[in-house]
């Protein structure tokens, strides 16, 4: 009786162990067929299950059974049918959700289980799952009390024995916390540590492999639109602001490229137009296989809190670019865009330190345009304006890398040479320049023709500092200009010394005025048929105090070029208004006054309204006064001309053409503008009786005149030969050394007096 | 004796199996990968599909598959399940 009835203890408790691990194996799902001891044979439980299908009471044991099992595992498991109605749900899924087996049996699924704003999706992806598209999806639940949960479903189909499609099974995990835990993990990032911001977070899911994006209710809320199911990648994409799109998208590529973490700051741009900025955080989620299958992140609206950070910013900026503007329009001409003075001088300081250092020289290249002035009057601003560009950048092209070309003003350009081994680099880089400058410019349908005049100064050769150098590259300059267009020339001392000559003439210039230097002196016009004087050239002298008699031919250019010119002119314009008013008051014969007037006078806006004043308080009848222009007086400015001239004489003032023939000589503006005489240049009259191109010159012109109803006086007229060709020419009027030098007013009037009986020459007999 | 204990029993193996249901083929899979990795080729593994033998599971006393049975050396050890848990497959197998 012993132990030979029954199994030992250790084999009771070895078939027991055997049984807790089976059922434990059943419990964890790892069984696939269990062997019928009754019949001896194997049934599968998946053949189980199909068979127990058949029969309602087999089906819903083989349902409690599975359910069982399945209730163990935290896992939802849900089952529908073709409609999306639940045929089965696990306990884990009842508690999840918040329903009770029995309510949600039956109902569709859709409709209890899903929020709303993903049905549309979700129905599309149930549609799809039942097409046999068994690929995990990861999708949004609805619980009884309205949270939402985040789960990982993986689906397959059930089939019926005949392999109809009845349903489909799905088992879900949760994964909500993850997610959560997966953002949180994001947040500790210090950009989002702030508790204010947190309340407001987003969070959203993007699915790579299907490139959908999943947002919660806060992440609609943020973009401002209604929650809908069909979010893309795009979608998103599509409200990020421009100009913050690619650098977010770089990004997220990097989040999923490196499988880590980002976070940055964007603005969306919600539908309304408004902008709003976005802190985000993001990172990787990855699969069982170590790829990512996912970006969870999230978006926090930090519009509020960084508005005032944006204001201080944005006004800083603006003062910043108002600032830099500010600089370079202080350092740049706004033409051409070219550094202008204040920056070349700041340039050439710099080089001038530096170029010893190395052994090298620095060259200042002054370069003035040729006859600008004149296309920019007779084209217009704009193509001199279009022009000076066209110069600006062939000079710059003209020049090295570390060279400066900059414009200071008008047509003038300054080239620093920042580093040159000899003087002679200078004249080459001249050369060059002149060479590009000559070349057509085309500019505004016009093929202009521009040349240059350069002076260049050397450091250390013609000055140590910025302003000097410049100084006597200028002075350089004028000479090369003196020498003849389209040239360069170097500084030298000389220049400097007539530079100095030229400085002390404006000085003492400027107080001859007050100091009463000045005096007019009148030269005879004789009409060349009586011998008769008609009339008096006034022409200006200065007596310096110590240079004595200053010839006008030294000291008009610099009080042109100083703007003397204007007090200086009036006091003329006075003064022989003046003389001729108080001769004919003294009831000498009538005659008339010639004045000259320079360029800036005639350009003065108030020039007219002077001459005008002028007559009125002299009391000088308008007629006895003429006033004489040169021809490019006249062609700097043709239309305004024009206007004054038709005024002019208007008023019964004449007007003169002085120095006819050495200027532009263009028939058509003596049929244009409104003249009464011309005075034929002194060149051509001295000679007419030697050159046969001077006497055919003067020819023309004397019968041009007449043929035009103008008077033609001739200059110059030192010989009888001279006199007697003009008389044979029937020229009006001529004045020269001839009949009488310049002579002081009471000279003049002695003269005048005694012309009326003697006249100033003895007509020949064959001209009487 | 002697021979037997410098050279100890192979391992042999047998694995029960219903055909190719998923748990099966992990079994397989899973057992093959742990010997390679650990018995080199010093073990031999037999695999019954049950579903086509279903006596000689019963004779094994098996009843449920998979079902793992160590039949050398001593001594025997079953286990059941797809054989996923490395390690308790391992001190089920004993030392290499």
């Amino acid at each position: 009786m012993k132990a030979s009835a029954g199994p030992s203890v250790r084999e009771l408790r070895q078939r027991l162990d055997e049984a807790n691990e089976t059922i434990a194996a059943l419990l964890s799902g790892q069984i696939d067929a269990v062997v019928d001891a009754e019949s001896a044979s194997p049934v599968l439980l998946v053949q189980a299950q199909n068979a127990l299908r058949d029969s309602e009471k087999r089906a819903r044991r083989e349902r409690d059974r599975a359910q069982r099992f399945l209730d163990t595992a935290e896992v939802i498991l849900l089952a529908l049918d073709l409609k999306g109605r639940i045929t089965l749900v696990n306990r884990y899924a009842c508690s999840i959700l918040g329903w009770t087996e029995a309510e949600l049996l039956g109902r569709d699924w859709i409709e209890v289980g899903v929020p709303a704003q993903v049905r549309t999706a979700v129905r599309e992806n149930f549609r799809k799952l039942l097409a046999g598209d068994l690929a995990p999806v990861d999708g949004l639940i609805c619980t009884r009390s309205g949270e939402e949960r985040q789960i990982a479903w993986r689906s397959t189909l059930s089939r019926d024995d005949a392999g109809q499609i009845v349903g489909t099974l799905s088992s879900g995990n949760d994964i909500t916390e993850r997610s959560r835990a997966a953002a949180e993990h994001l947040l500790q990032g210090e950009r989002l540590s702030l508790a204010t911001v947190t309340a407001k977070i987003g969070v959203w899911e993007w699915k790579l492999a299907e490139n959908e994006l999943s947002w919660d209710a806060r992440m609609f809320e943020i973009y401002g639109f209604e929650p809908t199911p069909s979010l893309s990648y795009y979608k998103w994409a599509a409200m990020v602001h421009p100009s913050d799109l690619p650098d977010r998208e770089a990004a997220l590529q990097k989040v999923v490229a490196e499988k880590g973490q980002g976070s940055a700051e964007f603005r969306i741009v919600l539908k309304d137009g408004t902008i709003r900025n976005i802190s985000a955080a993001e990172g990787v989620v990855l699969d069982q296989n170590g790829k990512v299958c996912r970006v969870v992140g999230v978006n926090v609206d930090v519009t509020e809190s960084r508005q005032a950070e944006i204001e201080l910013r944005s006004a800083k900026d603006a003062a910043v670019a108002a600032h830099e503007a500010m600089a370079y329009s202080a350092e740049h001409d706004f033409l051409t865009g070219l550094p202008n003075r204040m920056f070349l001088n700041d340039r050439i300081n710099q080089a001038i330190v530096l170029a010893p250092r190395h052994g090298k020289r620095v060259a200042v290249l002054f370069l003035d345009l040729d006859g600008f002035k004149h296309i920019n009057d007779s084209l217009g601003h704009r193509t001199g304006d279009s022009l000076l560009q066209s110069v600006a950048k062939r000079l710059v092209a003209c020049g090295r890398s570390g060279d400066t070309v900059s414009r200071q003003g008008g047509d003038e350009f300054i080239l620093l040479l920042s580093e040159v081994e000899r003087p002679d680099d200078g004249a080459i880089v001249a050369g060059r320049i002149l060479q590009a400058l000559s070349e057509v410019h085309s500019i505004d349908r016009h093929e202009l023709h521009i040349s240059a005049s350069i002076g260049i100064s050397v450091f250390p050769d013609d000055g140590l500092n910025a302003e000097t150098l410049i100084q006597n590259a200028d002075t350089a300059m004028y000479q090369a200009k003196a020498n003849g267009q389209q040239s360069y020339q170097f500084f030298e001392r000389a220049m400097n010394v007539r530079a100095v000559a030229r400085q002390s003439t404006e000085v003492s210039l400027r107080s001859a005025l007050e100091r009463r230097e000045f005096a007019l002196h009148y030269q005879p016009k004789v009409d060349l048929r009586t011998g008769q004087i008609t009339g008096a050239e006034a022409l200006i002298r200065w007596t310096h105090p110590i240079r004595g008699l200053v010839s006008p031919a030294e000291f008009i250019p610099v009080a042109e070029d100083s703007g003397l010119i204007l007090p200086i002119g009036e006091w003329v314009l006075r003064e022989a208004c003046q003389q001729a008013a108080d001769w004919a008051a003294a009831g000498r014969p009538a005659i008339s006054m010639a004045v000259n007037i320079s360029a800036k006078q005639f350009r003065n806006p108030d020039f007219l309204k002077g001459v005008l004043a002028l007559l009125e308080s002299t009391r000088l009848d308008p007629s006895s006064l003429e006033l004489e222009l040169t021809e490019s007086v006249l062609m700097e400015r043709a239309k305004s001309a024009e206007a004054i001239l038709t005024s002019l004489r208007a008023k019964g003032i004449k007007v003169a053409i002085d120095d006819f023939g050495t200027g532009y000589s263009s028939l058509s503006y003596l049929r244009k503008f409104s003249i009464d005489a011309l005075k034929i240049d002194q060149s051509f009259i001295g000679q007419v009786t030697t050159s046969p191109d001077d006497l055919s010159i003067v020819t023309a012109v004397i019968a041009m005149g007449r043929s035009l109803k103008l008077r033609v006086v001739a200059e110059g007229v030192e010989t009888k030969q001279q006199l007697e060709f003009l008389q044979s020419s029937q020229c009006d009027e001529a004045q020269g050394y001839y009949f009488s030098r310049p002579v002081p007013p009471g000279k003049f009037a002695e003269l005048l007096e005694s012309s009326n009986s003697a006249p100033l020459f003895r007509n020949s007999p064959e001209y009487a | 004796m002697a021979r037997l204990a410098t050279k100890p029993l192979r391992l042999t193996l047998r694995l029960y199996v219903a055909g190719d249901a998923p748990n099966s083929l992990m079994a397989v899979a899973n057992i093959n990968a742990i010997c390679q990795a650990h018995f080199m080729s010093t073990y031999d593994l037999e695999v019954v599909d049950m579903l086509k033998d279903p006596m000689r599971a019963l004779s094994d006393g098996i009843i449920v598959t998979p079902t793992l049975l160590k039949l050398t050396p001593v001594p025997a050890k079953r286990m059941i399940g797809n054989l996923s848990d490395t390690s308790q497959v391992l001190l089920m197998l004993g030392p290499a």
